[in-house]
């Protein structure tokens, strides 16, 4: 195998294998069957602490400790975990590095797309296996689902609202009976002991397959929210934004801490329908507003001020991609935001520019 | 003998020790920590119409504000208690410091405010200190790490081998803390001091077996007695004035008992303390199945396998976090993780329900009259109603609100109606509005109004503040805008100031939130119409301009949305909210607010997906105030009439150009012409068609008004040049002037 630093980017189980080992080590609470640590341990894993020993563990996800101790007791009570969220709040990340903590292995993955059949959920056949030999268990091309069920893993599902519906339903028996039936064979897989399913799902989506309730109901789900305060999500921003930055080689301008702290004001506002003081409800645009997005913008702001400015962000280089950001309904959604602007930021101080800025777009 | 109970106020975890230890010690007479007020009114606890949870109310006959309430659950250890003492005929006293002698502390200490304006007051308590004073089980709790000090108590002392036990370990524990505690407030000296004059007192009539049942903190120090000289106590108490007090028990409500409603020794959640008491076994079980009926009922899947997996997962989670129990907070967490998908949002639609209960209390009719009805009585006396008060015949009264006493029956009134006593109903016969000095009401008395005046005495002891408190607890509920003006709009007349400054806040949030302009438009008038009449009463109205500066700019902005692609009845609806809208912007005659909204009538006049009758309203609104002059206006006219094949668009426009009057008509041949021309050039069928929303439109004009029309149309067309160019003769003119200032009586 290469060596994780010559990688673009590692798996988890790979680039954290020490802590993976010594919170093994140091795992003394009993743990259900077929983990590689306990629940106690996968947490301290997921949140980051100092074990007995001193070592420390980094923190993978930054939030609320009781979301993933909810979504690690699913885990433990033998139901599928389904994690929601809009783009950009690590859904992804949480549900590799649980796969990573439990069962040492987080490649069992299965990324969901509009355009997948069951195969991809089941089993496929290897052809020339089958036409020389006919169905034979050798002939099976087991899905990363088979193989966890064969394995006592944690199998991953990516994206399980983009699946289409009748695929997704494949899981129902997976997931109830615990057994994935061959018929060609007239056999079954029955999952051993430690299989589970972590799934994610965006739940801003248009167009997505809703999950059935029959399914739905056989998931736990934990919703992970966006940043709790303006200076954490700020401070997501300005790190994000630097790294990309210096990734694209772009002649970056210092983000302005000022622009940053407006713009994602500006976003926490609107998405969470009142004005920071408290004192104002706000009406909420479809949009979603992401703390992803607010980087985007950050970043075209960047490039539209290295190329065509004086190098500085200015009120200018934003309006465009606020607005595009927040105007995604041409005509709900302008409302809203002309509502915004002739009520909120009018009449702050220090907004005038950017008020400026925006209803120059806006005409 | 003398055993000390230290218990948590409504903790269902002491009151089940509680009562097994009662059991155990076999008192003589039982001693509670309570105003000894209301000593006359402990036996009716036994009383089964009595259903807690209901409050003690102690109050100053003389002065009603001056009142406190005890409020008791059937989970609240001294209720437990009591019940017990009552049962087994063993007397049962309270001996807290009487509320006689608080009042009386609290008179004199007003007064000396008065008299000296810096008093001296010690250090402010920390909010450690006030918790560990008020619930010391809590901030035990709390230092200990758990968040719900029921599950610190289940922790520490639901040991199920020798529950006996568990009383003394409380006393040592509160004597540990104590020790550490510099000195105590003035006031909770005197009442600590008068605690242990009571048991003396009991002590010296022969009782034996003495059982005190107080909240912990004060377990320790009336455990010593012994220790602490007579004498000091007598010190401490002498000299305290008194005032005389009356006592009865009020309805009072899981809602207030909650911490959540401000009340300092309130519990997180009542439901759930009931729940506690009750089915401890069950607990986790029942919780989550009433989870699972509670959304049934709001129409969300919720079955019985998902109320096995939240219990499930509830005591994985507990197990995880190393407790013995699911607590209320695993519990939630499941049940949002579960039932609600993730969010937690869809929990607030039953939170109230499930946390806090809606079980409300009831008092039986033979209490003794609370003061409610005492402010209610000597108020209908001096507003002079007293001849119809309880009369059930049907009463006629007309009030001239310039005069005092009928302005006070005025509030009165209104004041009834709000708290949910329609004494009175206000006829609206003679074009009632807040400007009017009369009023006119039937009055008529129902017989449940009685036991209604006794559910609003939890509200307040004054109907005035019954009512502001009432009100002000609806704003935290209502969701109807329109519904919320009119609150306003009644708050206003009942002359309720503080409810109002509640309600605007309320309103505030409300109107932000809306996307419905309608609900906007209609709430407008009634608010322009409450800011006018608040300010010709100086009420403080600044709130309500405020929330009227941001409404207007949101409807301004949303009403071009909002008007189109919608059906011509639902046009309709809008036009005449529309024409009250423009009446309520013109009343305010801010040129902002008129710039904005003559900008969106424009815009909406223009707009074609927008129904022909309130366009041709926006182009009859701008005339009027002249935003557009005779000639754009003619082009609008000609351009609307001209669609010759639609001839219904053009007559339903008409009837929106032309509403309320036809006058313009005569006064301007150009937009007569228009109109001339359109008519003549109609086909006999589609004039078939159109006539009758044409003669809807103009039989709603006066009579002199429709003469007038009918000359013209005799004449046909008029000659426009000849009649601008008529000019005015000044001398006859001025000759009239003289008569009409007259008539008009200008001199």
């Amino acid at each position: 195998m290469e060596k994780p630093e010559q990688l673009l980017r590692p798996h988890a189980e790979n680039q954290y294998q020490d802590e993976l080992a010594k919170l093994k080590e140091l795992d003394d609470k009993p743990r259900p069957a077929n983990w590689q640590l306990s629940p106690w341990a996968t947490v301290t894993y997921l949140m980051g602490g100092e074990l007995e020993d001193g070592t420390l563990i980094e923190p993978k996800y930054f939030g609320n400790r009781r979301l993933i101790e909810i979504a690690v007791a699913t885990l433990a009570t033998d139901r599928a975990l389904l994690l929601v969220g809009i783009p950009g709040t690590a859904k992804t990340w949480v549900s590799e590095h649980l796969a990573a903590a439990i069962s040492h292995d987080s490649t069992l993955l299965v990324q969901g797309t509009a355009g997948m059949n069951e195969d991809a959920m089941r089993y496929g056949w290897n052809y020339a296996r089958l036409l020389s030999e006919g169905p034979s268990p050798e002939a099976i091309v087991p899905s990363p689902i088979m193989h966890a069920m064969q394995g006592g893993k944690i199998a991953r599902v990516e994206e399980l609202t983009r699946i289409p519906s009748d695929v997704q339903d494949t899981l129902i028996t997976i997931l109830s009976e615990k057994i994935l039936p061959v018929p060609e064979l007239s056999q079954e897989i029955q999952a051993r002991r430690g299989f589970n399913i972590i799934a994610t799902a965006n739940d801003r989506d248009k167009g997505v397959n809703e999950l059935s309730s029959a399914l739905r109901r056989r998931f736990n789900t934990v919703v992970l929210p966006l940043p709790n305060s303006l200076e954490e999500e700020v401070k997501i921003v300005k790190i994000r934004v630097e790294k990309i930055g210096s990734s694209l080689e772009l002649p970056t301008p210092e983000a302005p801490l000022k622009e940053i702290k407006r713009l994602v004001t500006i976003f926490r506002e609107l998405r969470s329908g009142a004005t920071q003081d408290g004192r104002t409800k706000l009406k909420v645009p479809s949009s979603t507003l992401s703390t992803a997005e607010a980087i985007s913008v950050i970043n075209s702001g960047q490039a539209l001020a290295a190329h065509f400015g004086d190098g500085t962000i200015k009120a200018n280089d934003l309006a465009a991609g606020i607005t595009g950001a927040i105007v995604k309904d041409p005509v709900q959604d302008k409302t809203i935001w002309l509502e915004y602007l002739e009520t909120i930021v009018k009449e702050r101080k220090d907004w005038k520019d950017l008020y400026r800025a925006c209803k120059e777009i806006m005409n | 003998m003398l055993q000390v109970f230290g218990i948590r106020h409504h903790g269902p975890g002491s009151a089940r020790s509680l009562r097994e230890s009662l059991v155990n010690f076999q008192p003589d007479i039982l001693l509670v920590e309570g105003p000894p007020d209301a000593d006359a009114l402990i036996p009716q606890i036994a009383n089964s119409k009595l259903i807690p949870p209901v409050a003690l109310l102690i109050y100053d006959p003389k002065d009603l504000g001056r009142a406190a309430y005890f409020p008791f659950a059937d989970f609240s250890p001294e209720w437990q208690a009591i019940q017990w003492a009552l049962k087994q005929d063993i007397p049962v006293r309270f001996i807290d410091l009487p509320q006689t002698m608080h009042f009386g502390l609290n008179k004199a200490e007003a007064e000396n405010k008065q008299l000296s304006l810096a008093t001296p007051e010690g250090p402010a308590e920390s909010p450690a200190e006030r918790l560990l004073r008020r619930d010391p089980m809590a901030y035990a709790a709390q230092e200990s790490g758990y968040r719900d000090s029921e599950r610190w108590w289940e922790a520490m002392f639901e040991n199920p081998e020798n529950p006996i036990e568990i009383f003394p370990a409380i006393v040592e524990l509160i004597a540990a803390m104590r020790a550490n505690v510099a000195s105590l407030p003035p006031r909770e000296q005197m009442r600590e001091a008068y605690m242990r004059e009571m048991i003396r007192k009991a002590r010296k009539e022969g009782f034996e077996r003495i059982a005190v049942v107080c909240g912990a903190w004060h377990s320790a120090m009336l455990d010593q007695i012994d220790q602490i000289p007579v004498k000091q106590d007598k010190a401490i108490l002498r000299g305290i004035k008194k005032v005389k007090t009356k006592a009865t028990w009020v309805p009072w409500t899981y809602d207030r008992l909650s911490q959540a409603s401000g009340y300092g020794a309130g519990v997180i959640s009542p439901a759930y303390y009931q729940l506690l008491f009750h089915n401890r076994e069950e607990l986790l079980s029942r919780w989550m199945t009433k989870v699972a009926r509670l959304f049934r009922k709001e129409d969300f899947d919720a079955s019985s396998a998902h109320v096995i997996e939240a219990i499930r997962l509830a005591e994985t989670l507990a197990t995880m976090r190393g407790l013995s129990v699911a607590g209320l907070e695993e519990m939630y967490e499941a049940a949002v993780s579960i039932f609600c998908e993730g969010y937690p949002e869809r929990m607030a639609i039953i939170e109230n329900q499930l946390i806090i209960g809606n079980q409300m209390g009831k008092v039986p009719p033979e209490i003794p009259v609370i003061p409610l009805q005492q402010n209610l009585e000597k108020t209908i006396k001096s507003a002079r109603l007293s001849k119809f008060w309880q009369s059930t015949e049907r009463a006629e009264k007309k009030l001239d609100l310039r005069t005092p006493t009928n302005l006070l029956a005025s509030h009165l009134l209104h004041r009834l109606d709000l708290l949910g006593i329609p004494w009175g109903t206000l006829q609206k016969n003679s074009r009632f509005n807040t400007g009017n000095f009369t009023e006119n009401w039937k009055l008529k008395w129902q017989p449940d109004f009685a036991i209604r005046i006794i559910e609003a005495g939890m509200w307040g002891n004054t109907v005035h503040s019954a009512c502001n408190q009432f009100l002000k607890h609806q704003a935290k509920t209502i969701q109807d805008l329109p519904q919320l003006t009119g609150l306003i709009e009644s708050a206003l007349n009942a002359d309720l100031e503080p409810a109002v400054a509640t309600l605007v806040d309320r309103l505030k949030e409300l109107a932000a939130l809306t996307r419905d302009v309608q609900n906007l438009l209609t709430a407008l008038p009634a608010l322009v119409n409450a800011m006018r009449y608040g300010s010709t009463r100086k009420l403080k109205i600044g709130a309500l301009a405020q929330v009227i500066d941001k409404m207007i700019p949101r409807i301004c902005l949303a009403l071009p949305v909002a008007s189109t692609a919608i059906d011509e009845e639902a046009s309709k609806e809008l036009f005449e909210k529309l024409l009250e809208a423009n009446e309520a912007i013109n009343l305010l005659s801010n040129a902002h607010y008129l710039q904005q909204w003559y900008e969106a009538l424009e815009k909406l006049s223009e707009l074609p997906q927008v129904n022909s009758i309130l366009r041709g309203a926006c182009i009859r609104m701008l005339f009027d105030k002249e935003r557009l002059d005779t000639e754009s206006t003619a082009t609008r006219m000609y351009f609307a009439l001209s669609q010759a094949d639609e001839a219904t668009e053009a007559a339903l426009w008409l009837e929106g150009f032309l509403h309320g009057s036809g006058l313009l008509l005569v006064h301007n041949p150009v937009l007569w012409n228009i109109l001339d021309g359109w008519m003549e050039q109609l086909t006999l069928l589609a004039f078939q068609d159109i006539l009758p929303l044409l003669r809807r439109t103009f039989s709603g004009f006066s009579r002199p008004e429709r003469e007038k029309m009918m000359a013209l149309a005799r004449r046909g067309q008029i000659e426009t040049e000849q009649a601008t160019a008529s000019l005015i003769d000044e001398g006859r003119a001025a000759k009239v002037l003289p008569t009409v200032k007259l008539l008009l009586g200008l001199k």
